[in-house]
């Protein structure tokens, strides 16, 4: 039935046993009948006081729920989702790059230097498949640099549906010769990036209605790695920070997932030494290096699909570690 | 014959260490030594509890838990609940009692624990104050009184400082009350920017989840147990519809506005003689639409008062000089009898700091649910 909404109340504290946030409204039927209603988290963006729409009830697993869906409209349709990655001028974070363009979204190619050559030819092939892509160039290890970022890119393109916290470096030797600041400058660009990052994007997300998180880590944070007690660290404060994430903001529909990439085609495995990186791929099970491209697959899979996973570090080692 | 109010006992509000029994046994215990020409508990007929849920007292037969305390075997007792205006529903209850000549004296004791559990399930408890088709839908009190909010601001032109303003004035009065949860003084921009609980109500809308308890001691024959008894005036007693969304008007508090015109009807006043009020500023939005129910101020017109600063303590009709149920705290079960101490100890000037000079004449409004039942109380000296 046809209905117009009077009133809203976004609820952000839901009662048990209740987890996520929805919204209360009241809304008036052809005939001049009131009725409350919820109006689900997708809708957030669009009400406001008059809203057209329609009252439906639709079976729950607690009851039979009167829900306010809105009229949506055609230009409403039309919203290009906005996924930010950071790190994204090579290697896997152009690769998740290119590949959430081609599922549609708008890009922001985050790099805490200039653009390379790369990275230029991979915005150009994303506004040549007809997405938007803008660079900017932002230290995330810097809290106030990975705020502006955020906020630029919800100025320049509207929003941030996805965030891929994809940055990271590397700066590899035994514990004993690690100096301090070779730990904490792992630390502050692998973990304190991320985050930054994701403390500056969650206002906007809540604000939606809801996003995705995919955090960057590594085999390394489960089984070690020789010469990586930093960057193995970072990439395991990833995954209980990404677990907690999870828990946190569920409530705000939004999913927060970690991706631990094995043996992958980067620049980080082809400065292995030949003999080493032989050896490591006859450990793979698949027998090779994993392609930057298939890392993006899992990544777009989890920025819209995997409806139904968060808080979860998934494995991509071809059997690897298992 | 005149009921009056001959006695109190009244605990901090806050999160307290003591647990139902020895809440309820405090203040039974306060409002008996208290009653200045002293009495006997066998002359108590009649204890009545009020408290809301048993999630929060970890105790039912809150009534015979009472009992126990006020060593007369021949006292009736039983428990009042009707969501946040349990309080003043047992005094109403209990003065009627005593009018009818069921009862010559009667205790109330009002109470909460509701620390017990966490504010997420106190959520959950709390919301079952609303109409089914609300808890249903699990449409919390504050998205009730948000909608109201919202719906008011839309017709009256009211504002979020506003809003804010109810909160810094009852959170200035809690300063001046020793028994308040708070004592922070809070500005119109924190206000503004505290947490979002159920949009457009904040965090510093929101009364806090509080332990307390609080009593009262009615009688007949006032004058027996005290030189200075307050005098229950009139109270009256009305309902609407439970939920917001089927109220004729949901911008105002009608329950509240027909429980009032009974009071100044049966009482024969003007509600431009109150001097001061304690009202139901559960979610602070509603204050102004309280005013507006009691007569304070034209309908849409509310939030003028706050405005001009007429309710303010220092105002022409100070409301809530207690800090209110946002800054003393809101125990819900003894709430509306706390409300009825704080003018009971105005008018007869032993308020201390927060004293309202020359204090004659008060008003407690205490609503359940979010006004789907309301009760009045008229109090003079």
């Amino acid at each position: 039935m046809s209905a117009k909404l009077l009133a809203y109340s976004i609820i952000y504290i839901p009662p048990v046993p209740f987890r996520t946030i929805y919204a209360a409204g009241i809304a008036e039927d052809e005939k001049g009948n009131r009725h409350v209603v919820r109006v689900e988290s997708e809708y957030f963006e669009a009400l406001k006081i008059g809203l057209e729409g329609k009252i439906v009830k639709k079976p729950t697993d607690f009851g039979e729920f009167t829900f306010f869906i809105p009229e949506v409209t055609e230009k409403k349709k039309e919203i290009n989702k906005v996924a930010l990655i950071t790190g994204a001028s090579r290697g896997i974070g152009k690769a998740i790059a290119i590949e959430l363009a081609k599922r549609g979204f708008n890009i922001v190619i985050n790099a805490a230097h200039e653009l390379p050559d790369e990275g230029i030819k991979a915005m150009e092939e994303i506004k040549k498949g007809g997405r938007e892509a803008i660079f900017i160039k932002a230290d995330v290890s810097k809290y106030e640099e990975a705020e502006k970022m955020v906020k630029e890119a919800v100025e320049r393109l509207g929003r941030v549906d996805v965030l891929v916290n994809n940055a990271g470096i590397n700066i590899d030797r035994f514990l004993i010769n690690m100096t301090p600041e070779q730990w904490q400058e792992v630390i502050d660009v692998n973990l304190t990036g991320v985050f930054n990052c994701t403390k500056a994007t969650l206002p906007y997300m809540i604000q939606q209605g809801g996003g995705r998180i995919i955090n960057m880590s590594s085999m390394s944070a489960f089984d070690g790695a020789l010469g990586q007690a930093n960057y193995a660290a970072s990439k395991g404060g990833i995954n209980s920070f990404t677990r907690t994430v999870a828990m946190e903001y569920a409530q705000y529909n939004i999913l927060c997932n970690a991706i631990a990439p094995g043996c992958i085609r980067t620049r980080m495995t082809d400065a292995m030494q030949p003999g080493a990186l032989r050896e490591r791929i006859s450990q793979i099970p698949l027998g090779r290096r994993g392609e930057p491209e298939e890392v993006a697959k899992l990544v777009a899979y989890l920025a819209t699909e995997g409806n139904y996973i968060t808080g979860q570090v998934i494995n991509i080692s071809a059997g690897e570690y298992v | 014959m005149e009921v009056g109010i001959v006695s109190y006992g009244h605990t901090k509000y806050g999160v307290l260490e003591e647990e139902t029994p020895e809440l309820i046994q405090t203040v039974m215990e306060q409002c008996l030594t208290n009653v200045e020409k002293g009495i006997d508990p066998k002359e108590i007929d009649l204890l009545i509890t009020s408290c809301v849920d048993n999630q929060f007292s970890n105790q039912h037969q809150t009534g015979s838990l009472a009992w126990r305390y006020l060593k007369n075997p021949d006292a009736e007792a039983f428990r009042v609940e009707a969501a946040c205006s349990s309080g003043s529903m047992a005094v109403y209850l209990a003065r009627k009692m005593i009018l009818a000549g069921y009862a010559k004296n009667a205790l109330i004791v009002g109470f909460e624990k509701m620390s017990r559990i966490s504010t997420a399930t106190a959520t959950s408890v709390l919301i079952r104050g609303g109409s089914p088709e609300e808890i249903k839908l699990g449409i919390t009190q504050p998205a009730c009184y948000a909608l109201m909010a919202q719906l008011y601001m839309q017709k009256y032109g009211a504002t979020e400082d506003d809003y804010a303003l109810v909160s810094v004035k009852n959170h200035e009065n809690g300063l001046r009350n020793p028994w308040a949860q708070f004592h922070k003084k809070i500005t119109v921009d924190e206000v503004k920017s505290s947490r979002m609980i159920a949009s457009p109500i904040r965090l510093f809308h929101c009364c806090p989840i509080s332990d307390g308890a609080a009593s009262l001691l009615l009688s007949g024959e006032p004058k027996r147990y005290t030189d200075t008894p307050v005098y229950i005036k009139g109270m009256g007693l009305a309902h609407d519809t439970m939920g917001v969304f089927e109220r004729e008007d949901p911008t105002s508090i009608a329950a509240s506005k027909k429980a009032a015109e009974k009071v100044y009807r049966s009482a024969n006043i003007q509600p431009k003689q109150i001097q001061l009020a304690e009202v139901h500023d559960a979610f602070t939005p509603a204050e102004l639409m309280i005013y507006e129910a009691l007569g304070f101020a034209e309908k849409g017109e509310g939030y003028k008062l706050v405005r001009d600063g007429v309710v303010t303590f220092d105002g022409a009709l100070p409301v809530n000089a207690s800090g209110g149920l946002k800054a003393k705290g809101h125990p819900v079960g003894a709430t509306g009898i706390g409300m009825m101490i704080e003018i009971f100890l105005q008018l007869r000037g032993e308020a201390g700091e927060r004293q309202v000079p020359d204090a004659e004449i008060g008003l407690v409004e205490n609503h359940g649910g979010t006004g789907s039942v309301s009760v009045v109380t008229l109090l003079t000296r």
